[in-house]
């Protein structure tokens, strides 16, 4: 017994070690996918386009002048078949687990197809870390396309770009696959995401000449926020609008704002603010919700044009007063046009009523879209500002006064 | 013990006072060795013959302790009886170690041990005197285990010198000695050390049980032995401790272990032996026990490291690429680029090479020791990573585990990390981290089976005991572990009792006042 | 290592094995979540009161019998026949219900770490490691327990912490708290969550009858039982303010989605295929416990040492996880819907309850027998 105890376990594991390596895959052997492109196919209903990175390319030592990236694309009918038959084109095996980027065109977004998300979420090298973006103009894959001297390979350029872009300015919603089904799924938020532009030529971007330059031929630039409804693009805001869309999602963690010192001045000040929360509550009078926003943000002066001693409390209560009544304006005016023009929640305020006043939104969520346009918005900024970089007094009090 | 058959022809006799019938026994048992000396003396009276083998008597020792007390002795002495014998040799003898004898076997026992034997016409008794000489090497710095701080002596060959060295260390009328001669060929004093009221008592007895039982016919290293009394040997583990310290020895006897010395080599075994002993070097207590502790960590660390390093860099790399930052996976792609053969290969290669080379540097003598780092760093790593053999990873990863393999304070343990290492690279290959984790949990459960001497192999770990973990992973101030290792279930529980965690003495009012009046007076 | 005699667990050893055994597949399958959604932290505190119970009826039969397992008992209780013919229906029970917590973890394992890898021979190595494993005993698996729970309890603080710093918990998933009522919330804890989990503690009966201190032997069940709920329960909650309640309805393996969710400065990230391996540790435990339980089982009808099954059984298990569901929709069904019901509540709530009940019984004569026979003895001696 003791004897065939040990014998036969190991005779098995001979075997299965003999003809093991199911799921070998040897680094060498495989291709880092950072970015896929979806668009809509002449043929048939996509075309994917991946970009695998030359990894050699990369390196320090042995870089040279070759693309960093390798780009391909093929039509098909979905995306999880497509994924598998990318090398008809590309030579190695494929892995996914390191995207970084998903563009998807517009006319995939207007026509509402977002079928592959199923796949996306159900494959497990695909991981919940990549930003989803909307390409304005032309083709998605284009954007895989536009190289840059720094971050060679364009979607971690992107990347890169869209994070620095969001903990700076609040400037992107960095939509990933979780946060798009989620609001696919919520009867309370419907998805938005970053729209990418690219500024200069296309063609002339896509060559490794666009490197050497010091003005490239093309660069990818953020251009606005998508607005859907349900699965379909209806719509746009611009750039500046997005910190205002984070602010009520209470998602935003830091912004800059200019304001005119003084009601009607032309001269501005500009308030870095540092730390903002917005505490949303929620509530329903004749059946029509009642948002309101009490925001509070922290912050500091960066810069004035007036002619203020900022060593003053006064001033800095003066500042703090524009600010919010400034702020609040904003806000309220990026919400009243997405309830006006395009009737889509897209901050989550069904969310918020579903947690807050539960019965009343298992009542309207069918239609809450619609409740939402109908909504009362009020909203009260509490904006506190903490000090003023290395000068006090501006050059132009002191120059004001002794002039 | 064990040494009767040696010689049982016919020397189980008495000694019967006869000079001649015993040269002629002697002659027969040793034959024409050329170093067997007979000598015939004249004591008092009486026709005597002092046998010894030149090669391990000390001739010096021999004019001092037989030669010149027999020179004293008056002209008219006369021996006739035993008793008159015993008495004599009390007399001329005392305050050198001498025995008594009375059959042949103990006197040949007595001879090959390096006394001198005196045997008288006409008594049926001999006496034996100690005069053991001969190569003896000096007390030396141990080779193996090294430390910057701390005793620097270390055992010899010697058994009497290696004893001398623990009765120094523990001067304490407690600590027991207890011989035994093991190999039918050899017939090696062996050695059974403990303190008495410390020490378990089963495990003594067990120790001493097994010590008995020992059926072998040469024992020149201790292990030979311990192969003989380990629980368990099929085991890449070590279960015994073996040490060229006397330090660490005796703090092992303290802490209520037995230890065996056996003539012959400068190795002491202790037991029993716990995983978490070839994790502490000597040194942890001889410095703060901030650094001892942190040593141990990283110890424990490159433990790890040394076992499960290059398994886990083959099994990421070839099984789940998605462990690894972009950044590094392109770089390691790029390395990778041209390397013909699969990671698993890669690693099995260089750890191969490695080994070699360990084993080379280690037998070759010392004057060519460095061809071997120049052939081993410079022509095998760098230049089969500039052929595009090998990644630079590789070589980094390999490296990184033969240092860590070195860390071990106990040079012996690292033969397990080593040999389990190819193991898990194997189940690394071809699972993937599957594999290397279920080859982790055999591994762990196979140490958790194991046992020394009844105590558990990982004992203070697992089975968990909360009163000796002051002292496993890291090493607390020594005023605060008042009790002996739990484990070994020690005799007397208790260390030190009364230790307390020093502090600035009290100030007195008076003194203080004394103080200040003192200050004021300066000025 | 060979010898028929008990073996016996220390009171740790004891704690530890209950307490990754009950946390073990549940940390891992996320049963209730399709229900009970953002409440299922709660459903799980409720289970875990109820699990409590349970576990005191199964630590007061074994206090009642001193020194004697669940074999023993049921063959005191009803007696010789029927008792053997209840072991060999709970030997089947453990064996089945090893194989259906060995299939959770190949399944895992498929799925998110070696899709290519054919389920016979990841089934074939798991199960080799676990017969070696109870070859080697229950003192050696309690060691090996204990070993492993550090790191097993550090795995699961450093996600939190890793989520923490990777700001992925939004609490204001949990709310609503409750709010559609507490129905689905106990829809989900009876049978699902009591069973699966706590009641599965009835194969520990056969442990737990000997341990190295009897007298402690109750309190550290129940307190493992408490932490094993408060670990659940919290893992429940984390679950939820990562994922929001809908996506841990529709995950397969709740935690492995939270655990690819951790993402901290595009270094630690990508983390499931490790936390695969952690979680390896409580299948582990709770496989072979059931084994060993199933095992002990024909040690009693046939008087034969236990190890001489190991094998031969071990591969049956193996096997049985393998033919047990043809796809994994199959397996998930049959243990939601059939396992529970069909299964679970006979062995760990009827017949121990039924045990419980004969045994206080018979008590409660003896008591009054005595009691009786006292006083008769006063009288006649007055």
């Amino acid at each position: 017994m003791n004897r065939h105890g040990i014998l036969l376990p190991l005779l098995l594991l001979s075997l299965i070690c003999q003809t093991g390596c199911w799921d070998r895959r040897e680094v060498n052997e495989v291709s880092v996918v950072t970015g896929m492109a979806i668009d809509t196919g002449e043929e048939m209903k996509y075309r994917l386009t991946v970009e695998v990175i030359n990894s050699p390319e990369l390196n320090q030592q042995q870089g040279g002048a070759a693309a960093p990236a390798i780009v391909y694309w093929r039509e098909g009918h979905t995306i999880a078949e497509l994924a598998q038959k990318m090398n008809t084109g590309l030579t190695r095996d494929l892995v996914f687990s390191h995207m970084r980027l998903l563009v998807i065109s517009l006319d995939v977004a207007r026509e509402g197809l977002f079928d592959f998300l199923d796949y996306l979420e159900r494959s497990r090298e695909i991981r919940n870390d990549f930003e989803i973006i909307l390409a304005r103009k032309g083709k998605a894959a284009d954007v895989l396309q536009i190289t840059y001297p720094v971050q060679k390979v364009p979607s971690i350029k992107l990347n890169t770009q869209m994070q620095t872009l969001k903990r700076e300015w609040g400037g992107d919603p960095d939509i990933r696959l979780k946060d798009i089904v989620n609001s696919l799924m919520s009867p309370g938020r419907e998805p938005v995401m970053s729209i990418v532009k690219i500024r200069g030529s296309a063609e002339e971007g896509k060559s490794v000449s666009n490197m050497e330059k010091v003005t490239p031929d093309a660069l990818v630039f953020m251009d606005g926020l998508a607005i859907f409804k349900e699965d379909k693009y209806v719509g746009s805001l611009p750039v500046e609008a997005i910190p205002y869309v984070l602010l009520a999602d209470n998602k935003l963690r830091e912004t800059v704002i200019s304001a005119a010192c003084r009601e009607n001045a032309s001269e501005r000040f500009t308030v870095d603010l540092k730390d903002t929360r917005a505490k949303i509550k929620m509530a329903v009078k004749d059946d029509i919700p009642q948002i309101h926003l009490g925001i509070e943000v922290e912050g500091q002066i960066d810069g004035t044009e007036c002619a203020d001693d900022l060593s003053k409390k006064k001033v800095y209560q003066a500042y703090e007063s524009r600010t919010e009544t400034v702020l609040a304006q904003r806000l309220k005016d990026v919400i009243v046009l997405v309830q006006t023009r395009y009737g889509s929640d897209i901050f989550g305020f069904g969310e918020e009523m579903n947690r807050q006043q539960h019965d009343y939104f298992q009542r309207v969520k069918g239609r809450w879209n619609i409740q939402f346009s109908k909504a009362a918005v009020s909203v009260k900024v509490n904006a506190k500002l903490r000090r003023a970089g290395l000068v006090t007094n501006t050059f132009k009090a002191v120059e004001q006064k002794e002039g | 013990m064990g040494s009767g058959e040696r010689y049982r022809s016919g020397s189980e006799l008495p000694l019967t006072g006869n000079l001649d019938e015993c040269r002629e026994e002697m002659t027969e048992l040793f034959g024409e060795t050329k170093d067997l000396r007979m000598e015939d003396l004249q004591i008092g009276q009486k026709q005597a013959m002092l046998l010894y083998l030149l090669t391990i008597t000390d001739a010096q020792l021999l004019t001092e302790r037989v030669l010149q007390p027999i020179g004293r002795l008056p002209v008219e002495q006369s021996v006739a009886s035993v008793d008159e014998f015993e008495q004599l040799c009390a007399k001329m003898l005392g305050g050198s170690a001498h025995v008594i004898l009375h059959t042949n076997q103990d006197a040949v026992q007595k001879i090959l041990e390096g006394f001198s034997v005196i045997v008288m016409e006409g008594v049926s008794a001999a006496v034996a005197i100690f005069t053991e000489g001969g190569g003896k090497r000096g007390i030396q710095e141990p080779t193996t285990q090294t430390i910057v701080k701390g005793p620097k002596d270390g055992f010899v060959e010697d058994l009497r010198t290696n004893l001398s060295l623990l009765r120094k260390r523990i001067r304490n009328h407690k600590l027991r000695i207890e011989t035994f001669t093991i190999g039918t060929d050899t017939g090696t004093n062996v050695c059974l050390i403990y303190m008495k009221g410390i020490a378990n008592e089963g495990i003594v007895e067990e120790a001493r049980k097994r010590l008995q039982d020992i059926r072998t016919n040469a024992v020149f290293e201790t292990g030979n032995i311990e192969e003989f009394i380990a629980d368990k040997t099929i085991t890449p583990f070590p279960t015994v401790y073996s040490t060229e310290r006397p330090d660490a020895v005796s703090a092992h006897l303290v802490s209520g272990k037995a230890a065996i010395v056996v003539d012959g080599t400068p190795f002491v075994i202790t037991l029993p032996t716990v995983f978490n002993d070839f994790m502490i070097a000597p040194e942890d207590y001889y410095q703060s026990f901030m650094m001892g502790s942190f040593l141990r960590l990283i110890r424990y660390l490159s433990f790890m490291f040394a076992l499960m390093l290059p398994s886990l860099y083959v099994s990421v790399i070839t099984y789940h690429h998605e462990l690894i930052p972009t950044p590094l996976l392109i770089s390691v792609i790029s390395q990778r680029e041209g390397v013909p053969f699969p990671a698993v290969v890669e690693a099995f290669l260089m750890e191969v090479t490695f080994e070699i080379l360990r084993e080379a540097g280690v037998r070759m003598p010392r004057a060519v020791g460095g061809t071997i780092s120049i052939v081993g760093g410079l022509v095998i790593g760098q230049a089969a990573v500039e052929a595009g053999i090998i990644s630079n990873t590789m070589v980094i990863v390999v490296a990184l585990t033969a240092i860590s393999s070195f860390v071990a304070p106990y040079y012996i343990f690292s033969i397990s990390s080593r040999l389990l290492r190819f193991g898990l690279i194997v189940l690394g290959g071809v699972f993937g981290l599957y594999g290397v984790f279920l080859g982790l949990m055999v591994m762990v459960g196979h140490l958790c089976g194991l046992r020394s001497f009844g105590v558990p192999y990982l004992a203070p770990i697992a089975p968990f005991i909360m009163k000796d973990q002051k002292d496993i992973f890291i090493r607390l101030p020594v005023w605060a572990s008042k009790l002996r290792p739990q484990m070994l279930k020690p005799d007397s529980a208790v260390k030190q009792q009364e230790s307390e965690s020093p502090s600035p003495p009290p100030v007195y009012p008076s003194e203080r006042r004394g103080k200040r009046k003192s200050k004021g007076d300066q000025p | 290592m060979h010898s028929p005699l008990l073996e016996r667990i220390s009171i740790l050893q004891q704690f530890v094995l209950i307490f990754l055994f009950q946390v073990g597949s549940a940390i891992v399958v996320g049963a209730g979540a399709a229900d009970a959604k953002q409440d299922l932290w709660i459903a799980e505190i409720v289970a875990c009161a109820i699990g409590l119970i349970l576990v005191v009826i199964y630590v007061y039969i074994l206090r009642l019998k001193p020194g004697y397992d669940l074999y023993d008992i049921l063959s005191l209780v009803f007696g010789r026949w029927p008792g053997r013919l209840l072991a060999v229906l709970y030997i089947l029970y453990f064996f089945y219900i090893s194989a259906r917590v060995l299939r959770d973890f190949t399944e895992l394992l498929i799925i998110d770490v070696l899709p290519e890898t054919p389920l016979e021979i990841v089934t074939l190595l798991f199960i080799l490691t676990v017969i070696y494993m109870v070859y080697m005993g229950i003192e050696v698996l309690g060691r090996m327990s204990e070993t492993f729970v550090p790191y097993f309890i550090t795995f699961v603080l450093l996600i939190t912490l890793f989520l923490i710093f990777g700001q992925d918990i939004s609490v204001e998933n949990l709310l609503p708290v409750l709010g559609d009522g507490w129905e689905p919330v106990l829809k989900v804890v009876f049978p699902e969550l009591v069973t699966f989990p706590y009641g599965e503690t009835v194969v520990l009966m056969i442990i737990m009858a000997h341990t190295t201190h009897p007298r402690y032997m109750p309190l550290t069940a129940l307190l493992a039982t408490v932490l094993s709920g408060s670990v659940l329960s919290y893992h429940a909650f984390l679950m939820i303010a990562v994922l929001g309640g809908d996506m841990v309805a529709r995950s397969t393996f709740p935690l492995l989605s939270v655990v690819r969710e951790v993402s901290i400065a595009n270094f630690i990230e990508r983390l499931d295929a490790l936390v695969v391996f952690i979680m390896m540790v409580g299948i582990f435990v709770k496989v072979s416990l059931f084994f060993y339980g199933g095992l002990k089982g024909l040690e009693f009808l046939t008087r034969i040492p236990f190890r001489h099954f190991v094998l031969p059984c071990g591969l049956m298990v193996g096997f049985l996880s393998i033919i047990i569901a043809a796809n994994f929709a199959e397996h998930i069904e049959e243990g939601v819907q059939i396992v529970p019901l069909f299964f679970h509540v006979p062995f760990q709530i009827i017949i121990p309850v039924l045990l419980l009940a004969v045994l206080l019984i018979q008590r409660w004569r003896q008591r009054r027998v005595k009691r009786h026979g006292f006083r008769g003895t006063l009288q006649k001696w007055k």
